[in-house]
């Protein structure tokens, strides 16, 4: 277990990389625990949760990229500190009061995580809550929370049967079964699976490909797919037809008037 | 109606059929109500029910007609309703034909194991019928919308191999090897706490019929009460400890 002075420096590292194009960076988050294989505990989710606030107040970043530093990008929750909150009641009153699984799937730019090594509980629900996963062939995936008595809680409940269909999130919560990197691009859980040695590489690749297309259109495209989930289509068509009619302004009318409508959005929740 | 019940494990097997007709099924509806009374009763909840007919045919036969199916309907749409209120994990398991009602059927399980050989669909639409209801609903969050109009348009039976590669089925395995393969899933059954496996089988099911953020707040409310269990003590202590882990199912 990592000592506190093994872990002055940060958590999470986050840097801003300016890109060719004008006036667009990408934001580089790496999860920084490499001695317990980025396992996620409090200190990382408070400063998860002090960079995504950043993000989500930097209209520059054009693409996100989440990695893991070391031998895996994350192997779940830090399970030395669980039943360390004060009370259940306590601890889901946290859970939305910090909510940077909330954070993370709200964020306006497309998000990308870079998977290797162990990809494990929380670890997978992060890169679930992500737009696109790409993936080193030495990628192991793995949702373990049953075996301890517990259910995946970061959304991935939600998020898999969403992107990989019902089945699949069935087995991988209630059996705990291990998902290769093939499998998980036969069932469309990863953009990519390529080497271990070029997973930085085609991360960057992929990462400045959006950067340099970057445009109103990708946020509302991520808009329209949160605001549309669980709407009946009639619904969800009308959205699609509010959102796209702020196509063609200026450029920074657009993401303003988008940014409006998702305040609004978000409004009915709180 | 033969139907043979084991409770003599964690994992309770229901062993059906197959019926000529859909309408024989009602025997095995009134089984699994009693089975979700009993576990509605009882302190602790098994791991899982795995259904399974004797033979080829999983269930009832493949249809033949749309009177056959009309005459099915009504214990056809109580045996996808029964099913589907289960709220323990459900393993079918496909040893040969499950087309038509019996594809519905297995549908409304949480997870499907096939052995080689053994041919799934839905082919009511070819007799001028749509599948019994929930098939749809079911076909489109497990398959994908697109996939499951083509499906029951037209009328498609795949092989085992073909559904595995869609995630249409779980698991698939020869057809000498069905125990070895229900064994291994049975253990990493055993091996989850018994509240867990009802709390995440909700959790998907029933966010499933919400928009993100209410299923989000579903998870974590269950995750919540999951706290309160001696299971989940149990099952953090055992990790620390490096012991195996003793669930009380509470």
């Amino acid at each position: 277990m990592a000592t506190a002075t093994a872990e002055a420096s940060q958590v999470v590292c986050y840097e801003k990389e300016w890109t060719g194009s004008q006036g667009r960076a990408i934001g580089w988050i790496t999860l920084n625990r490499p001695g317990v294989l980025n396992a996620y505990n409090v200190r990382m989710r408070d400063e998860l949760h002090e960079v995504l606030r950043a993000v989500h107040d930097d209209p520059d970043i054009a693409v996100l990229v989440l990695r893991g530093a070391g031998r895996a990008f994350c192997a779940g929750a830090d399970l030395s500190e669980f039943g360390t909150a004060p009370s259940p009641v306590i601890a889901r009153k946290v859970r939305f009061a910090r909510d940077v699984w909330h954070m993370l799937d709200t964020v306006r730019c497309p998000v990308i995580a870079s998977l290797h090594g162990y990809v494990i509980g929380s670890g997978l629900e992060m890169a679930m809550l992500c737009d696109l996963r790409i993936a080193a062939d030495d990628t192991t995936m793995r949702l373990p929370d049953v075996r301890l008595g517990m259910i995946p809680a970061a959304m991935g409940c939600q998020t898999l049967p969403r992107t990989g269909g019902l089945g699949l999130a069935l087995d991988l919560i209630l059996t705990a079964r291990e998902l290769s990197a093939r499998d998980a691009q036969a069932a469309g859980l990863l953009a990519d699976v390529v080497p271990r040695a070029q997973l930085g590489q085609a991360t960057r690749r992929l990462a400045e490909s959006l950067a340099a297309t970057s445009s109103l259109a990708q946020w509302q495209l991520k808009a329209v797919r949160r605001m549309t989930d669980g709407l009946s289509a009639a619904e969800a068509r009308r959205v699609e037809r509010h959102v796209w009619e702020l196509s063609g302004r200026k450029e920074d009318e657009g993401y303003a008037a988008l940014s409006e409508v998702l305040a609004r959005f978000d409004a009915q929740w709180s | 109606m033969q139907i043979r019940v084991d409770q003599a494990d964690e994992i309770w097997s229901v062993l059906c059929g197959p019926a000529e007709a859909v309408s024989e099924l009602v025997d095995l509806n009134d089984r699994l109500q009693e089975l979700s009374n009993e576990i509605a009763a009882r302190s602790r909840a098994p791991r899982a029910i795995i259904l399974r007919s004797a033979g080829r045919r999983f269930l009832v036969s493949a249809p033949g007609s749309a009177a056959e199916l009309d005459a099915g309907y009504n214990a056809g749409i109580q045996l996808m309703e029964t099913l589907g209120a289960l709220t323990v994990p459900t393993v079918a398991v496909l040893e040969g034909a499950a087309i038509g009602p019996a594809w519905s059927f297995a549908l409304a399980c949480d997870l499907r194991i096939a052995v080689a050989g053994a041919r799934v669909g839905s082919t009511e639409v070819s007799l001028g019928r749509l599948p019994y209801p929930g098939t749809i609903q079911l076909l489109t969050r497990i398959a994908g919308a697109g996939r499951c109009m083509e499906l029951l348009l037209l009328s498609k039976v795949v092989a085992a191999a073909t559904a595995r590669r869609e995630g249409l089925v779980q698991r698939t395995c020869q057809a000498t090897a069905v125990d070895a393969a229900l064994g291994d899933l049975a253990e990493s059954l055993r091996l989850a706490g018994p509240v867990a496996l009802c709390y995440g089988k909700e959790a998907v099911w029933g966010g499933s019929d919400l928009p993100l953020r209410d299923g989000a707040r579903l998870e974590a409310s269950l995750y919540a009460l999951l706290q309160t269990t001696a299971d989940r003590s149990e099952g953090i202590r055992s990790f620390a400890e490096r012991r195996p882990t003793v669930f009380v199912g509470q």
